[in-house]
């Protein structure tokens, strides 16, 4: 690691990763991926321009703050997990987070990026692929897009700096969460009626 | 002016213009129509890079627009992919009052359009891949109606062309590397993987298939039909200027075994599915993805034949499902449930709805005398004179799909205590018919159509 001060945002991180898994309150959820933005900002923006680093962190927070939006209009029954459930959630993503902690360093140096910004995304990735394995509710699935689509920029955007696809990256990510939005406003109108 | 702002930038105008709007239908109907007629026209005659001669006006037609650090490029090689799209968008767009479809179709359905022509004119490709997905999100607000909870098809089709976005953006990161240092094999083949999982979640190729039925199950049959017409053809384009524009990927060994393999076991596992099928848009979804595996067949063909076949194939292709889908909406206005057993007798009521739906899916089973035949005679021939064994495959998965058909048609026209009743709209007899006799034509006089299309058969990829 180029500077071991970078452990604490990715125990951030890896901490907030828990929550999201583990909670059914779809607050501490919205809560829990603001800190992981905020936290891969922290690491960023030691590496990227800050003007390019925060078009990231603004993005990623306007679109947790849109499917928030649509949730606290229609906030839904959350399904409540069972302990074993819960258990089965943690050793999953422990057991993932194990497997990408092996891979970091070699993934670091083949593809020349710092170590930190790749444990940081790989763990952001890991997180999404798991939410989107297992979530039933929608407004998760859309959280699951938004944040392995920003574990993967993390990676991508170290080497690719074109403003065009930036932007337009930035607007995938608004996309989604509008749609998500569209999805979740949809469905609670219909079951309103 | 240059030609990604004629063909992206004015229809996505007018698609917004249409937004609001959307309430007049005959008016937003028109308009789009004849937008979408102009473009085609416009890719029909005019050649790109020339100047244009309006009287005294002289305009030159550029062929690149930059914006922003990046080229949007629409060549003459383009021609025959503008001139489809635009025609197959007024072929949907025209059938939407019989469709009796949402007002939002139409601007959407422009909008989506007018993305995916910047997916395949943006360069280099890769970047595709953000704009397709775009398209998918824009697609969002057709696929749900109000009030009604998405179904698991629809989010399994955000998700995985989500997927593929990051997929195909890393894998053309890591192909941009092997550039400078071409003997990396081991980069080569990572960068290989991660591009043939994105191009597979793209075109629902087997094992990422799963979402296709599931989505045309969901959807109202007119939207599915849209969709599922325009973004496998798409993504398929897009794939093959991929791989026209790698040299040592062209001349890979492993190229053509494993297109051949996956389009096979498309078109065989299809057919089977097909046969155990029972709901009719679920059936549909099938129908597209035997499309797509026999798509996979004439790119792995890696011939000039093959190419020209494969773009001839998205004409008849497109009718079929263009027909399937109007036909399966006015069925389903008598009965949401489109259980073969729930159309049972359906033709006392519905005779040319009936009749147009058993015809288009003859015609993609490539029966003689309908517009799927020539180019099915076509691929099984080249499969043959190559001595590939796996002719006798796709012709079991086709006879599949065609045992599937007959089931329908026999389900069909059963005899019922129903007096033949005509249910449909002039209107809706009117657009089934037109598209039955050029299913027909095309199936009669296939030369017909290759002829016509010559001119935008210039410079188009080369495969070998």
């Amino acid at each position: 690691m180029d500077h071991w001060i970078n452990v604490i945002p990715i125990l951030f991180i890896t901490a907030a990763s828990v929550i999201i898994i583990l909670l059914d309150d779809w607050q501490k959820i919205l809560i829990g991926y603001a800190v992981i933005y905020l936290s891969a900002f922290s690491i960023f923006v030691q590496f990227w321009s800050f003007s390019f680093s925060l078009v990231k962190l603004i993005t990623g927070l306007m679109s947790l703050v849109i499917l928030g939006l649509s949730i606290v209009r229609y906030p839904g029954q959350s399904n409540v997990k069972t302990k074993a459930e819960r258990i089965f959630r943690l050793i999953t993503l422990l057991l993932i987070f194990t497997v990408l902690g092996f891979m970091v360093y070699r993934i670091s140096v083949y593809l020349s990026i710092p170590l930190e910004i790749v444990m940081a995304s790989l763990f952001i990735i890991g997180l999404g692929f798991i939410q989107l394995g297992i979530t039933h509710e929608l407004y998760k699935l859309f959280l699951a897009i938004l944040i392995l689509f920003f574990g993967f920029e993390l990676i991508f955007a170290s080497n690719e700096t074109s403003l065009l696809i930036n932007g337009l990256l930035a607007t995938v990510t608004l996309l989604v969460s509008f749609m998500g939005g569209f999805l979740i406003i949809n469905e609670q109108e219909g079951e309103e009626e | 002016m240059s030609t990604p702002a004629v063909f992206i930038l004015l229809p996505f105008l007018v698609s917004v213009v249409l937004f609001f709007v959307q309430k007049r239908t005959r008016l937003v109907m028109t308009i789009s129509i004849a937008t979408c007629t102009v473009l085609v026209l416009f890719a029909f005659f005019q050649n790109f890079g020339e100047v244009w001669k309006i009287g005294p006006i002289s305009i030159e037609i550029r062929t690149n627009l930059a914006i922003m650090g990046r080229a949007f490029s629409l060549t003459n090689q383009d021609k025959f992919f503008l001139a489809f799209l635009y025609f197959s968008s007024a072929l949907w767009f025209g059938g939407t009052r019989g469709a009796k479809v949402s007002s939002r179709f139409i601007p959407i359905g422009l909008a989506i359009v007018s993305i995916l022509t910047a997916a395949l004119a943006v360069e280099p490709f890769i970047y595709s891949a953000i704009l397709v997905e775009i398209a998918v999100l824009v697609s969002v607000p057709l696929l749900v109606e109000p009030g009604i909870k998405a179904g698991n098809g629809i989010l399994r089709f955000i998700v995985y062309q989500s997927l593929a976005m990051p997929f195909i953006l890393f894998g053309g990161w890591l192909l941009g590397g092997i550039q400078a240092s071409p003997s990396d094999t081991t980069r080569l083949l990572q960068s290989i993987i991660f591009l043939g999982i994105g191009f597979a979640l793209w075109l629902a190729i087997v094992p990422f298939q799963s979402w296709v039925p599931r989505l045309s199950f969901d959807l109202k049959p007119y939207i599915s039909g849209f969709l599922l017409g325009l973004f496998p053809i798409v993504t398929m384009l897009i794939m093959v200027d991929f791989i026209s524009g790698l040299v040592w990927l062209r001349e890979s060994a492993y190229l053509q075994p494993s297109l051949r393999l996956v389009g096979a076991i498309m078109v065989v596992t299809t057919g089977i599915w097909a046969i155990i099928e029972k709901d009719l848009r679920r059936f549909f979804g099938y129908t597209v993805l035997l499309e797509s595996g026999l798509a996979l067949l004439l790119v792995s063909l890696q011939s000039d034949a093959g190419v020209s076949v494969l773009y001839l194939s998205f004409i008849p292709r497109m009718f079929a499902l263009a027909l399937m889908a109007l036909s399966l909406t006015i069925l389903s206005s008598e009965n949401d449930d489109l259980d073969v057993e729930s159309i049972s007798g359906m033709v006392r009521k519905y005779p040319f709805a009936s009749f147009t739906l058993v015809f288009s899916m003859l015609s993609v089973a490539g029966v003689p005398l309908l517009g799927g035949f020539p180019v099915r005679l076509s691929l099984l021939e080249m499969l043959a004179n190559g001595g590939h064994p796996v002719t006798i495959w796709v012709l079991l998965g086709m006879g599949a799909y065609l045992f599937a058909v007959i089931r329908i048609f026999q389900k069909i026209t059963m005899p019922a205590s129903a007096k033949w009743q005509r249910h449909e709209s002039n209107g809706q007899v009117a657009l089934l018919l037109i598209g039955v006799v050029i299913l027909i034509i095309f199936g009669l006089f296939p030369n017909l159509l290759a002829g016509l299309l010559r001119p935008l058969f210039v410079n188009l990829p080369i495969l070998r």
